[in-house]
C-alpha cells in the first residue's frame, strides 16, 4: 500500500524533530520566586546579599558577649535560675549541651554561609565597585567569624564554600589551613574594594579597610606573628583614620555611638514599631536588675532604665585590679564601674524585701548602662545601643604588644601610653605585665579577657578558683560568700569550648575537643 | 476535535462490518460449527481465502456464505486451530479443535506482550473474572487477596474512596504507590475506570519486569489492559447489580448503664448529674449514625470484530449511597469506554482506547482524631437521646440557644442533643451532618491512540499518544453550629476549588522478533517517551466572623462566593499554570534458546524536568536483567512429563527509581528578602537577601534494587499449579524532607531535602491452584500467601534517633527509625496496674515501674501495622448451570493503634472492653480520671491485634440453559446472589481493622470510614 511509503518517513521525521525540542521542554521555570541562579546579577542584588551578612554578624554578638565575658574574670553572672546556662559558663560547670555556646557557634557559621554565598555567586572579576565591595566585605565577615571560631574551638570545620549535602559531616579543620584562610580573606579584602574613612571624624557603618587591617593584626597576634602584626597595625595607626575619644564616660553607651574610636559597630536604631528586630535585648540582661530587686526613685528612673535583669556584675577581681592600678578614684574605673554608695546616692536602692542580691559584690556595670532616654519597652526593655566590635584602644594595645615582642620598645611604650594617658594615668614602660594589666582594665567586659589569658598562658593560674566562691550582697552593704562546687578552670579542657552536643550527634566525623 | 476523530473511527468501523454483506458470489455454502463437546460455536470467522469475503457464525453456530466455486474456506476462532477446507456447495459442518499452543497465555509487559512461558520476572495477573460482578467500584480493590505480594491498604471505605496499593512492601518514608499504566497511559490513579471494562491487570513485582518504567517503577507497576473485542465475536452484554449495604463490623460501645457506672466510678460525672439529665435514654449511636443503603451498578457493552478491525464500547453507571445516615456519603460515576482498532493496510494498524468518566461525590468528615463522623458515633454519650423535644430542652441547651448559638432541629422541630454531660467537641452525628456539606465532582477523558507499523517481517514500530484531560471541582461549606464552649462558630465558611489537569505522553518504540535456526528466539525493543502534565487550578474561600455571618442570609442556599457579605474574609489561591515533563529512552533485549534457557536485559534512562531535579542529576539510569531455565523442557526430564508438566526456575535483578519523595523545586533554593539592616542611625532599612535554604544540587531519585528468585511448577496436566518467589528489595537514597533532619550547624542555613535513608523489604510469595472436574461438576481452589519483613536499614545521624510520623489523639505514635519497621508504633509499654489501680509500665531495661518513674526514654516499640503475612483464597465450583464463588482475604500480625481516645476527652464514650476490663472488675483497663491517663493512652494498652480474615464474596449464580434462552434471542443469561464483605473474623474491638490511617500514620485507627457488608443481587445478560 502506498500509505506505507509516506507514513513511515513522516512519523520518523516527526520523531527526529521532536526529540531535541523534548529536551528543551524539561526546563521549567518557577513562578513567584527569584532563584539563586537569577540573583546576584546586579549591584542592588549584591548590596542585598552583603546586607544579609551585616545582619548575620549582628546575630553573633549577644551569645559572643555573654560567653566571652562570663567565661572570664571580668563579670559574674547574677541571674540565678533565670540564666542557668550563663551561670554554668561563669562557673565552668557548663557542658557541650550549653545553648549559649551552641547558639554562638551556629551564629558564626551563619555568617560564614552568607559570606560564602556571595563569594560563590558574585564573580571574582566583577567590575562594579558595589560588587567588588560586597566580595571584599564578605571576605572580612568570613574572617571575623573564624577569628572567634579558631581561638575558642581550636579546630572548627573549615567551610570556605557553600557545602553540598555530602559535606554536611565534614571533619575538624586544620589550624594551619584555617589561619591561612583568615589571612587570605583579610589580605584580599585590604587589597581593594572596601570603603575607606576620609578622616577620624568620618563615620560609616560599613566594614572599612582600616577595620580589616585591625583584624589582620589581631590574626597575626593570635598566631604570635609579631612583626607582621606590628607592620599592619603600624599602617593602620599611621593612616590617622581613628582616634581615642577624650572622654570615657559614654564609650559604650547609647550616647557614645558612632565614635571615632570604634572600628566597627553593628547598628541598631530607635524604632518601637519593629519590636525586637531592630533593637537589642542584650541590654536588658546587662542593666542591673530593676523591678523586684533594685528600687529606683522617680528621678533615678527618669535617668536610668529601671527594667534590667542584672546578669552581668563586676567581679571582685576586676575591682582589685582597678584599685591596684588606679585607686578608688581612678577616672577609668569610675567610668566603667560604680559602687553601692554611688548608686544609692543616685536613688537606686536594694528593695527592703530582698534578702540578698546574688552573685553581686556591690559593684555596678556602668560601662554599658542603659539610659532611660532612647530605650523603649516591648515586653521587656529594648535599647538600640550599637554593638561595638573593636575600639581603637584595643588596636593600640595590640600594637604595643606586637612591637614589644618584635623588639620595638619605643613604639610599644608610645602606644601603651596613648591609652594610659587618655585614662588619665601616668606613663609606663611597656612590659608584658604592663600591657596585660592595661588590657584587663581598658578592655574590661569587652570580651577579650579570656582569650588574652589563654594565649598568654595565664588562664590556669588566674582562673583557678573562678566560681568557687560566689559573692552576695546583703541589704546592709556587706558582701558575703557562698562556696560553690566547681573545679574552676581546668587546664587542657577549658582552654577550648566544647563543640555543641548536637554537632557531635549529627556529624560522626567531628572530633570533640579534649576533656569534653 | 476529539469528537470528530472518534466519529470517523466509528464510521470506518461501520463500513468494515458492512463489507461482508456487500457482494454476491456464485456458490452458497452453509453449515454448523461446533466445538469438540458438541456445543455450537458462536462468532467463528468463515472467510473465503485470499479475499475479504466472509461471515461469522450465528448464535446456533450456523453460517451461510456465497463464494466462488473452487474457493477455500478458512474457519478461525481465537484459541482454536484454524481450519482450511475446500468449499463444497451445500452443507459443510465442522468440529473445531482447541489449540493448546495458542492457549498459551500472553502476559502484558511494558511496551509489548510476552508468552507466559517465557517470563523471567515475577508478574501476577488478575483477570476480568476476578473483577466482574464484584461490588468494588475501584479496580485496585480487585488486587486484594487475588495475588501474592500485593497489599491493598485503605484509610477509608467511603463511597468513591480509592485504596492504596503496596507492591512488595513499603519502600519509602514517603508514598510508596505503584505506577499504573492503562493501555500504555501512565497514571497515578485508575479510579476513573469501571472494573467491568478491565480485561486484565498485571502487577510487575520484581525489579527486572518493572525496570522498563525506570524512575517511576520503584514501587512496582500495575499494567491495566481494558477490554477489546475478540475477533469473530459480536455481542452485547448487559450487567445489573443491586446491593443493600449496612455497617459491616459494629464496634461494641458502652451502653447507658455501663457508661453511667464507668463515669461515676471515674468521678468524672456525678450520680446527681446523671439523675438530673436522666430521660431514660439508652442510645446506640451506631444505629443512629448508620443505616441500610443501596448501591446499584449498570454496565452495557458492545463488542464486535472482524479481520479488519474491532470495536468495544461500554457504558457504566454506579450509584452508591454509603451506609451513613442521609445521602452525604455518596458517589456516582458514569463511565463510557470506546476501544477500537482498524487495519489501515496490511502493515499499518490504528488503535484507540478511550474512557470518559464523570463523577460526583459527597463526603463526611473521617480519619481525624478531632473531627470524624465515626468518632462522633463512638464518643457520643448513650445516656443522651438523639433529640430533645423543643419544650423539654436540658438547661445547658437552653443556655446555648439563649446565647445565640445555632442548634439544629429535625423535621419535627426537636433539637439534636448537644454535649450536656461534658464540654468537648464530641458532636451529635446529626449535628455534624447538618452543619455543612462537602462535595466534589470531576470529568475525565483518558486514553491512548496508536499506530502500529509493520516495517518488515518481525519489526513493528509503534507511535502512541496517551492523554488525560481532567477537570475537578471541590466545594464545601460549614454553617454556624454549637460544638462545645471552645468551638461554636456563628458564621459560615465556604470554599471552592476548580482544577484542570492536562496530560499527554508520546511514545515511539519498535519491537523486533526473530527466530534463528529454529532455536534462537530473539526479541528486542527500543523506544522513547516524552510526557507533559499541566495543572491549572483556582480556589478560594470566604469566612465570616463573630460579627459577620459571611454570607448574606443564614441559609445554605446562599453559601456561595456570589452571596458573600462585604466584610467576609476572602482568600484566593492558584491561578497559575504548573507544569512537569519527563523524557525517557528505553530498550529491552530478550533471548531464549529452544524455549528452555531465557535471558533478558533492559535499560531505561529517565530525565526529570527542572522542577523535580537539578540539571546535573536530571538523568537516572535503571538497568535490569533476568534469567530463566525451563527444566521441564530438558531431555533428561522427559520421563517425568506425565506428572510434572512444567518446571521453571527464574531469577532477576534490577534497579528502579521512585519519585515518591520528590516535590516541586525541592532541590532548589530561592532568594528570601526578609532581612532589614540600617546603615544610618535612623529607622530606615536596607533589604537583605539570601537563599531561604541551602538547596541541594545533588538531590536524586530514590532507587530500589531488587533480587527475585522464583520457581514455577505445574503438575498433572496443569491441574495443579504452584509458584514461589523470594525477593529482597532494598530502597536507598530515601528523600528526607527539610525539617525532618538537622544537619551540623556548619551548614549555616536551613537545609534542603537530602537523600539519606534506606529501607529493606523481603519476603516469600506462594501461589497455589488446583482445578478439576468430576463429570459435570467442575471446581477450583486457588490461594496465595505472602510474607513480608520490613526494616529501615539506614537513617542519617542528622535525623537524630528517629523521625516522627503520625499522631493519635494524645501524641506521636509512628516513627521512622533505623533497625525498625517503617513507621512503627512507639510508646510506653504497659505492664498492668498496681494495687491502687494505677498503670505500670516497663522501663527500657524491662523493669515494671510506676508511671511516675517512666520517661520518654522508656518508650519502645509497641507495634507495627505491617502484617507478617497476607493471604487470599478463592474457591469456585460449577455444576451444570450453577456456579459458586467463595473468596476471602486476610492479614495476619498487623497491629492497630486505638488512636481516637484522647486525653482531652475523658468523658467520651468508650469501647465496652474498657468497661469490662476496668481495674475495679479485676481487669487492667484504667479509668480516664487516672492521673496517668495520657501515658496510658500512649501505651501498648492501645495497641490491638489487627489480624483479620474477611470473606469478601460468596456468590451463587445460575445460568439459564442455552436452549431455553435461544428462544428469546439471548445467548447467555445468568442471575446471581452474593454476600460481599459479609463476614469479618477479627479480635479487634473497634470498626473494621482493614481500614486505618495509612502513610506516616500507618495503623492508627482515627475513625476511618468502615466497610459495609452487602447483600447483592444481579443479572448478566448476553444478547
Amino acid at each position: 500500500m502506498k500509505l506505507n511509503k509516506y507514513i513511515i518517513p513522516v512519523v520518523l521525521l516527526a520523531g527526529c524533530i521532536a526529540l531535541p525540542s523534548c529536551n528543551d521542554r524539561l526546563d521549567i521555570g518557577q513562578h513567584g520566586v527569584t532563584t539563586v541562579s537569577n540573583f546576584y546579577k546586579t549591584d542592588a542584588d549584591a548590596e542585598e546579599a552583603i546586607t544579609a551578612c551585616y545582619d548575620a554578624w549582628k546575630g553573633t554578638f549577644q551569645p559572643a558577649f555573654t560567653v566571652k565575658n562570663l567565661i572570664s574574670d571580668d563579670v559574674n553572672n547574677g541571674g540565678e535560675s533565670w540564666s542557668a546556662g550563663y551561670y554554668q559558663v561563669s562557673t565552668y560547670t557548663y557542658d557541650a549541651g550549653n545553648s549559649n555556646i551552641s547558639s554562638w557557634y551556629q551564629a558564626l557559621y551563619r555568617v560564614i554561609y552568607r559570606a560564602n554565598v556571595i563569594l560563590e555567586n558574585i564573580p571574582e572579576d566583577a567590575s562594579s565597585p558595589v560588587m567588588k565591595r560586597a566580595r571584599a566585605e564578605a571576605h572580612v565577615f568570613r574572617a571575623m567569624a573564624y577569628l572567634d571560631l579558631i581561638p575558642y574551638w581550636g579546630t572548627p570545620v573549615l567551610v570556605d564554600h557553600v557545602l553540598s549535602a555530602a559535606e554536611y559531616s565534614s571533619p575538624n579543620g586544620n589550624p594551619t589551613e584555617l589561619w591561612a584562610l583568615v589571612e587570605s580573606d583579610l589580605t584580599t579584602a585590604i587589597s581593594g574594594g572596601l570603603d575607606e574613612k576620609s578622616s577620624a571624624n568620618d563615620w560609616t557603618y560599613r566594614v572599612t579597610k582600616g577595620f580589616a587591617q585591625a583584624l589582620l593584626g589581631k590574626a597575626y597576634i593570635l598566631q604570635k606573628k609579631w612583626s607582621e602584626a606590628a607592620s599592619i597595625l603600624e599602617t593602620l595607626i599611621g593612616s590617622g583614620k581613628y582616634e581615642l575619644e577624650s572622654s570615657m564616660e559614654d564609650l559604650m553607651t547609647l550616647k557614645g555611638e558612632e565614635s571615632k574610636e570604634t572600628l566597627f559597630e553593628s547598628n541598631y536604631v530607635y524604632d518601637p514599631s519593629q519590636s525586637t528586630g531592630m533593637a537589642n535585648m542584650l541590654w536588658v540582661y546587662v542593666q542591673w536588675r530593676g523591678g523586684g530587686m533594685w528600687d529606683h526613685t522617680a528621678e533615678a528612673a527618669s535617668k536610668w532604665n529601671a527594667n534590667g535583669w542584672g546578669f552581668f556584675n563586676p567581679t571582685e577581681e576586676i575591682r582589685d585590679a582597678f584599685l591596684a592600678e588606679e585607686g578608688a578614684d581612678g577616672y577609668r574605673y569610675n567610668c566603667y564601674i560604680k559602687d553601692l554608695a554611688y548608686v544609692n546616692s543616685q536613688g537606686i536602692t536594694l528593695m527592703p524585701s530582698i534578702e540578698y542580691c546574688p552573685d553581686h559584690c556591690g559593684l555596678f556595670d556602668w560601662k554599658y548602662r542603659a539610659y532611660t532616654e532612647g530605650t523603649y519597652q516591648w515586653y521587656f526593655m529594648l535599647s538600640p545601643n550599637n554593638l561595638r566590635y573593636m575600639r581603637y584602644a584595643e588596636v593600640l594595645l595590640y600594637a604595643a604588644e606586637a612591637n614589644l615582642m618584635a623588639g620595638n620598645q619605643a613604639k610599644a611604650d608610645t602606644y601603651l601610653n596613648m591609652v594610659r594617658s587618655r585614662a588619665k594615668l601616668g606613663n609606663k614602660t611597656a612590659t608584658m605585665d604592663a600591657i596585660k594589666t592595661e588590657r584587663q582594665l581598658e578592655l574590661w567586659c569587652e570580651g577579650v579577657r579570656f582569650q588574652d589569658l589563654v594565649r598568654w598562658g595565664d588562664a590556669a593560674k588566674v582562673l583557678a578558683n573562678r566560681g568557687k566562691s560566689r559573692p552576695y550582697l546583703m541589704p546592709d552593704g556587706t558582701v558575703n560568700h557562698l562556696d560553690y562546687a566547681t573545679t574552676g578552670f581546668v587546664s587542657g579542657k577549658h582552654d577550648l569550648l566544647p563543640f555543641p552536643t548536637s554537632e557531635i550527634n549529627s556529624n560522626p566525623n567531628l572530633v570533640q575537643n579534649p576533656g569534653w | 476535535m476529539k469528537q470528530i476523530y472518534l466519529k470517523s473511527v466509528m464510521t470506518a468501523l461501520f463500513m468494515v462490518f458492512s463489507l461482508g454483506l456487500a457482494f454476491a458470489q456464485n456458490m452458497t455454502v452453509r453449515g454448523t460449527v461446533t466445538d469438540n463437546t458438541g456445543e455450537p460455536m458462536i462468532g467463528v470467522s468463515v472467510l473465503e481465502k485470499g479475499t475479504t469475503n466472509g461471515v461469522v457464525t450465528d448464535l446456533d453456530g450456523n453460517y451461510s456464505v456465497q463464494v466462488k466455486s473452487g474457493a477455500t474456506l478458512v474457519f478461525s476462532y481465537v484459541g482454536y486451530i484454524t481450519v482450511e477446507k475446500k468449499a463444497v456447495a451445500g452443507k459443510m459442518d465442522l468440529v473445531m479443535q482447541e489449540d493448546s499452543k495458542s492457549l498459551e497465555e500472553l502476559v502484558v509487559v511494558g511496551y509489548g506482550v510476552q508468552k507466559k512461558s517465557s517470563v523471567t520476572g515475577a508478574i501476577s495477573s488478575v483477570k476480568a473474572a476476578d473483577m466482574e460482578n464484584r461490588t468494588i467500584s475501584d479496580a485496585t480493590q480487585a488486587l486484594q487477596g487475588k495475588t501474592a505480594g500485593v497489599l491493598v491498604i485503605s484509610n477509608s471505605a467511603a463511597p468513591g474512596a480509592s485504596p492504596a496499593v503496596r507492591v512488595r512492601g513499603y519502600s519509602s518514608n514517603s508514598s510508596s504507590n505503584p505506577l499504573y499504566v492503562v493501555d500504555g497511559l501512565r497514571t497515578t490513579s485508575i479510579s476513573n475506570l469501571d472494573p467491568n471494562d478491565i480485561e486484565s491487570m498485571e502487577v510487575l513485582k520484581d525489579a527486572a519486569s518493572a525496570a522498563i518504567y525506570g524512575a517511576e517503577a520503584g514501587n512496582g507497576v500495575v499494567l491495566i489492559t481494558t477490554k477489546k473485542a475478540k475477533k469473530g465475536v459480536r455481542r452485547i452484554i448487559y450487567d445489573f447489580q443491586i446491593s443493600s449495604q449496612s455497617l459491616g463490623k459494629k464496634p461494641k460501645m458502652m451502653n447507658a448503664s455501663q457508661y453511667e457506672t464507668y463515669m461515676v466510678e471515674a468521678g468524672l460525672i456525678s450520680q446527681e448529674t446523671f439523675n438530673k439529665y436522666n430521660v431514660g435514654a439508652d442510645t446506640d449511636w451506631m444505629d443512629v449514625a448508620f443505616e441500610n443503603s443501596l448501591m446499584t451498578k449498570h454496565n452495557l457493552s458492545f463488542s464486535g470484530a472482524n479481520d479488519q478491525g474491532s470495536l468495544f464500547a461500554s457504558l457504566s453507571y454506579t450509584q452508591n449511597n454509603g451506609p451513613i445516615v442521609t445521602d452525604q456519603d455518596s458517589f456516582d460515576r458514569f463511565t463510557g469506554t470506546i476501544n477500537a482498532d482498524y487495519k489501515i493496510s496490511d502493515r499499518i494498524k490504528f488503535s484507540t482506547n478511550n474512557t470518559i468518566t464523570r463523577h460526583h461525590q459527597q463526603t463526611v468528615a473521617e480519619g481525624s482524631a478531632t473531627s470524624s463522623i465515626m468518632l462522633s458515633a463512638m464518643h457520643s454519650i448513650p445516656n443522651q437521646p438523639v433529640v430533645y423535644p423543643a419544650n423539654a430542652l436540658p438547661d445547658k441547651m437552653q443556655a446555648w440557644l439563649a446565647a445565640g448559638y445555632k442548634l439544629y432541629q429535625d423535621a419535627d422541630g426537636n433539637y439534636y442533643s448537644g454535649p450536656i454531660y461534658q464540654d468537648s467537641n464530641n458532636m451529635n452525628p446529626y449535628t455534624m451532618l447538618a452543619m455543612g456539606r462537602r462535595k466534589n465532582s470531576g470529568t475525565s477523558i483518558t486514553g491512548s491512540t496508536a499506530l502500529d507499523i509493520n516495517l518488515f517481517e518481525g519489526l513493528t514500530f509503534t507511535s502512541r499518544l496517551g492523554y488525560r484531560f481532567i477537570n475537578t471541582t471541590n466545594y464545601s461549606y460549614t454553617a454556624p453550629y454549637y460544638s462545645c464552649s471552645d468551638l461554636h462558630p456563628t458564621y459560615y465558611s465556604v470554599s471552592a476549588t476548580d482544577a484542570t489537569i492536562n496530560y499527554y505522553q508520546w511514545e515511539n518504540f519498535a519491537n523486533y522478533v526473530t527466530t534463528i535456526a529454529d532455536k534462537h528466539n530473539i526479541a528486542a525493543m527500543v523506544g522513547m517517551s516524552f510526557s507533559e502534565n499541566t495543572t491549572f487550578s483556582t480556589g478560594g474561600n470566604i469566612v465570616g466572623s463573630t460579627s459577620d455571618l459571611g454570607i448574606t442570609k443564614d441559609d445554605p442556599n446562599y453559601a456561595y462566593f456570589a452571596y458573600k457579605t462585604g466584610s467576609a474574609t476572602q482568600t484566593v489561591s492558584g491561578g497559575e499554570k504548573l507544569k512537569t515533563t519527563q523524557l525517557s529512552y528505553f530498550g529491552r533485549l530478550s533471548y531464549d534458546y529452544k524455549n528452555t534457557y531465557f535471558a533478558q536485559f533492559s535499560l531505561r534512562a529517565d530525565a526529570a524536568d527542572t522542577s523535580i531535579l537539578p540539571l546535573a542529576k536530571r538523568w537516572g539510569y535503571f538497568p535490569a536483567g533476568s534469567l530463566g531455565w525451563t527444566i521441564s523442557n530438558e531431555p533428561f526430564m522427559q520421563g517425568t512429563s506425565n506428572w510434572l508438566t512444567h518446571m521453571k526456575l527464574r531469577g532477576s535483578w534490577g534497579q528502579n527509581g521512585s519519585i515518591a519523595g520528590l516535590g516541586s523545586w525541592m532541590y532548589d533554593s530561592v532568594i528570601g528578602s526578609t532581612i532589614k539592616y540600617p546603615f544610618t542611625n535612623s529607622a530606615a532599612y536596607s533589604v537583605g537577601s539570601m537563599p531561604t535554604a541551602t538547596g541541594n544540587p545533588e538531590l536524586k531519585w530514590e532507587t530500589s534494587e531488587q533480587i527475585d528468585l522464583g520457581l514455577d511448577l505445574r503438575f498433572l496436566r496443569d491441574r495443579l499449579g504452584f509458584t514461589v518467589d523470594y525477593f529482597i528489595k532494598k530502597t536507598k537514597d530515601l528523600i528526607i524532607p527539610s525539617g525532618s533532619f538537622t544537619p551540623s550547624l556548619i551548614v549555616g542555613n536551613t537545609a534542603s531535602p537530602i537523600n539519606a535513608g534506606n529501607v529493606e523489604n523481603k519476603g516469600f510469595e506462594f501461589e497455589l491452584s488446583w482445578r478439576d472436574n468430576i463429570g459435570d461438576f467442575s471446581y477450583s481452589i486457588s490461594g496465595n500467601l505472602a510474607t513480608l519483613k520490613n526494616k529501615v536499614t539506614y537513617l542519617t545521624d542528622m535525623a537524630g534517633d528517629r523521625m516522627a510520623g503520625g499522631s493519635a489523639g494524645s501524641g506521636t505514635v509512628n516513627y521512622f527509625e533505623e533497625g525498625m519497621p517503617i513507621w512503627y508504633m512507639r510508646g510506653y509499654k504497659f505492664s498492668g496496674v498496681d494495687s491502687n489501680g494505677n498503670p505500670m509500665f516497663y522501663t527500657a531495661a524491662g523493669q515494671s515501674v510506676p508511671a511516675s518513674e517512666i520517661t520518654t526514654n522508656d518508650q519502645q516499640m509497641i507495634g507495627s501495622a505491617i502484617p507478617d503475612f497476607t493471604y487470599g483464597v478463592t474457591l469456585t465450583a460449577a455444576y451444570k448451570g450453577l456456579d459458586l464463588t467463595v473468596f476471602g482475604s486476610g492479614s495476619h500480625g498487623n497491629e492497630v493503634f486505638i488512636g481516637y481516645d484522647r486525653a482531652s476527652r475523658t468523658m467520651a464514650n468508650r469501647l465496652e472492653t474498657f468497661f469490662n476490663n476496668r481495674v475495679s472488675k479485676g481487669g487492667d483497663a484504667i479509668l480516664p480520671s487516672n492521673p496517668y491517663w495520657t501515658q496510658y493512652l500512649m501505651s501498648s494498652a492501645m495497641v490491638r491485634d489487627g489480624s483479620y480474615f474477611k470473606i469478601k464474596q460468596i456468590q451463587l449464580g445460575y445460568s439459564f440453559p442455552k436452549a431455553l434462552i435461544k428462544k428469546i434471542k439471548l445467548s447467555n443469561v445468568r442471575v446471581y446472589v452474593s454476600l460481599d464483605d459479609f463476614f469479618t473474623f477479627t479480635s479487634y474491638p473497634g470498626f473494621d481493622p482493614e481500614f486505618t490511617a495509612t502513610g506516616k500514620a500507618m495503623g492508627i485507627d482515627l475513625g476511618s470510614y468502615p466497610s459495609s457488608k452487602k447483600i447483592v443481587g444481579g443479572i448478566n445478560v448476553t444478547f
